[in-house]
């Protein structure tokens, strides 16, 4: 299926702020008398609106999902739209402090704090996206201070955008600009609010109680029974997980299902990678969890599609086949599925056992486990024979960023068509 | 590859952002205060809406600028000063070279030019005709152009 790309969202209304731009001046020789104010100019406008498209893309509604493929996607495309926009954004008063200089006074209304209201709001927003841009691309924060520094951004739209509406300029002394600008403001700003206060205070959720917490290594599987209503996921879905402990604080992260929608409990299997996971064993029975979702289009082709599979695990990545393989239901028959389990070393591989036993009755699935230590690394090349008794399949993956990367592009090698390879990635918001 | 690229820009940008910042204060601390136009606390201007005379009476000069020096009588020089490389506007009394301020209005040069060389008090006073006053921050960074 075909999903919007970043570039296929950001040229329509692109080109739109161009031409209203471009409308808003008296003639070509006001945008070339001075080509510095002109491209300060373009850059605010643009930068605006893809700021507005990034607050819009990150409100985890389902028509944005469906219409990029999966909120992985989404998360994806809102960091590379929120980034384009801070360029262009944090450049636009740098190109006007360029043209002003020498002139102190002028460069520091533009840079400085002074008397002047509407520029005011325009450094005060200036200066919140570079501290927050300094935490993401200079300065590693743990990730419950990080997601704070963030989400001052969405309040830097805001005042951005009052910025914008206040100052005279082309947006003050040209309608339809002004009208179109407002629109995405208004957009852009509501979803800010909406996920600010509404989707963490507000929107509903499914209330868990843990039932079972097992170690295995640095994996920790969580159990947990529903207390009122179960939360409906389709296999290789992931929920925002949130746990009522004074350890974790209220902190949601998103972890895939390891369990299958038909059984009665779910079931996460976390790897301790951070701050945060390292925490989760001194979870004990009985605290409550909280669930918000479900999300993800990763399980989409093993539920509607029709084509062999080809499913390429990495470590802990493994959670969502576990979920799909233990999903009776949906495995057909007669559908091939060809599973490669790939760990760094014997230890790594503790879903081997679960693997084994799920799929020791079907005849059409085979599982090939790859220890990296003994077999090295894991390749398209390495299991070509295997792939070559198939005319055309799917290819899952999941796993580690680079790993995917590597073996999406060794696949277009080998002549599969990019839209056939889906990813499930672990590092979204 | 895109990300990798967009991660250089950012950082390249946010190095740019604080090198500005930093030339700013290196300005400010190697010019001298009347040239770079920072930190100037420049005479109050008073709010009026005196008409400025083509030829101004000589007994009405301390009247307008009290708190300025008046051996220069600029007023008469005022229409002279007409055109985008020599700027003077009379707003409120007072006469302002915006000549260095061209560039930097939100609302473009020319709503600045088309006033140039007359008393824009009017024009000022109503944001060139849409009806409401420029703030009073307006005129504070208009007080660093006063040179009457």
């Amino acid at each position: 299926m075909k999903y919007l790309s970043a570039k296929q969202i950001l040229t329509i209304p692109t080109f739109i702020t161009l031409s209203l731009w471009l409308l808003s001046k008296k003639g070509i020789m006001d945008v070339f008398d001075d080509p510095l104010r002109s491209l300060s100019q373009i850059f605010s406008l643009i930068g605006l609106i893809y700021m507005m498209i990034s607050l819009i893309l990150s409100t985890r509604r389902r028509f944005i999902e469906d219409g990029i493929g999966g909120l992985d996607k989404v998360y994806e495309m809102h960091h590379i739209v929120g980034s384009l926009s801070f360029v262009l954004l944090i450049n636009h008063p740098l190109l006007l402090a360029i043209k002003a200089l020498p002139q102190a006074a002028l460069v520091s209304q533009y840079l400085l704090i002074g008397n002047y209201l509407p520029y005011n709001l325009g450094v005060v927003s200036l200066y919140i996206m570079v501290l927050a841009f300094i935490f993401m691309v200079f300065v590693r924060l743990p990730y419950h201070i990080w997601l704070k520094t963030h989400q001052l951004l969405g309040f830097a739209g805001i005042i951005g955008s009052v910025h914008a509406l206040l100052i005279t300029s082309d947006i003050s002394s040209y309608f339809p600009l002004r009208l179109w600008m407002i629109v995405w403001i208004f957009f852009g700003s509501t979803s800010f609010l909406y996920i600010f206060f509404y989707y963490k205070w507000i929107a509903s959720v499914y209330v868990y109680e843990i039932s079972k917490i097992e170690r295995l290594l640095d994996v920790v599987n969580i159990s947990a029974k529903p207390t009122k209503r179960k939360i409906p996921f389709v296999p290789g879905q992931f929920a925002y997980v949130g746990f009522k402990d004074i350890n974790l604080g209220g902190e949601q992260h998103p972890f895939s299902f390891s369990s299958s929608p038909l059984e009665d409990e779910v079931r996460f299997s976390i790897k301790m990678l951070g701050d945060y996971t390292v925490k989760l064993p001194l979870l004990r029975k009985g605290t409550k969890m909280f669930l918000k979702g479900p999300y993800g289009k990763f399980g989409d082709v093993y539920i509607k599609g029709k084509r062999p599979l080809v499913w390429i695990v990495g470590g802990i990545g493994v959670t969502p086949f576990l979920s799909m393989l233990r999903n009776e239901q949906q495995l057909i028959e007669d559908r091939a599925i060809i599973l490669f389990y790939c760990f760094s070393n014997p230890e790594e591989g503790m879903f081997s056992d679960e693997i084994k036993q799920l799929t020791e009755n079907k005849k059409t699935i085979e599982v090939h486990e790859w220890c990296s230590t003994q077999r090295g690394r894991f390749s398209v090349p390495k299991i070509i024979e295997i792939l070559e008794k198939y005319d055309k399949y799917d290819v899952q993956i999941c796993g580690p960023g680079p790993m995917m990367e590597s073996l999406k592009q060794q696949f277009e090698e080998v002549g599969v068509d990019s839209e056939r390879i889906l990813f499930e990635k672990f590092q979204i918001l | 590859m895109m990300k990798k690229y967009l991660r250089q820009l950012t950082q390249i940008s946010i190095i740019n952002f604080f090198f500005i910042i930093g030339l700013l204060f290196y300005i400010q601390k190697n010019t001298p205060l009347s040239t770079s136009l920072l930190r100037v606390s420049p005479p109050q201007v008073k709010l009026s809406t005196t008409i400025i005379s083509p030829t101004p009476q000589p007994s009405n000069t301390n009247a307008l600028s009290p708190t300025l020096p008046s051996k220069n009588n600029l007023f008469t020089e005022l229409s002279t000063h007409n055109s985008k490389s020599d700027c003077w506007i009379g707003v409120g009394g007072h006469i302002y070279d915006v000549t260095m301020y061209f560039g930097s209005h939100p609302g473009g040069d020319g709503v600045i030019l088309k006033y140039c060389g007359t008393d824009a008090t009017t024009p000022f006073q109503s944001k060139d005709g849409i009806g409401a006053d420029h703030s009073a921050s307006a005129y504070d960074l208009l007080r660093h152009y006063l040179i009457q």
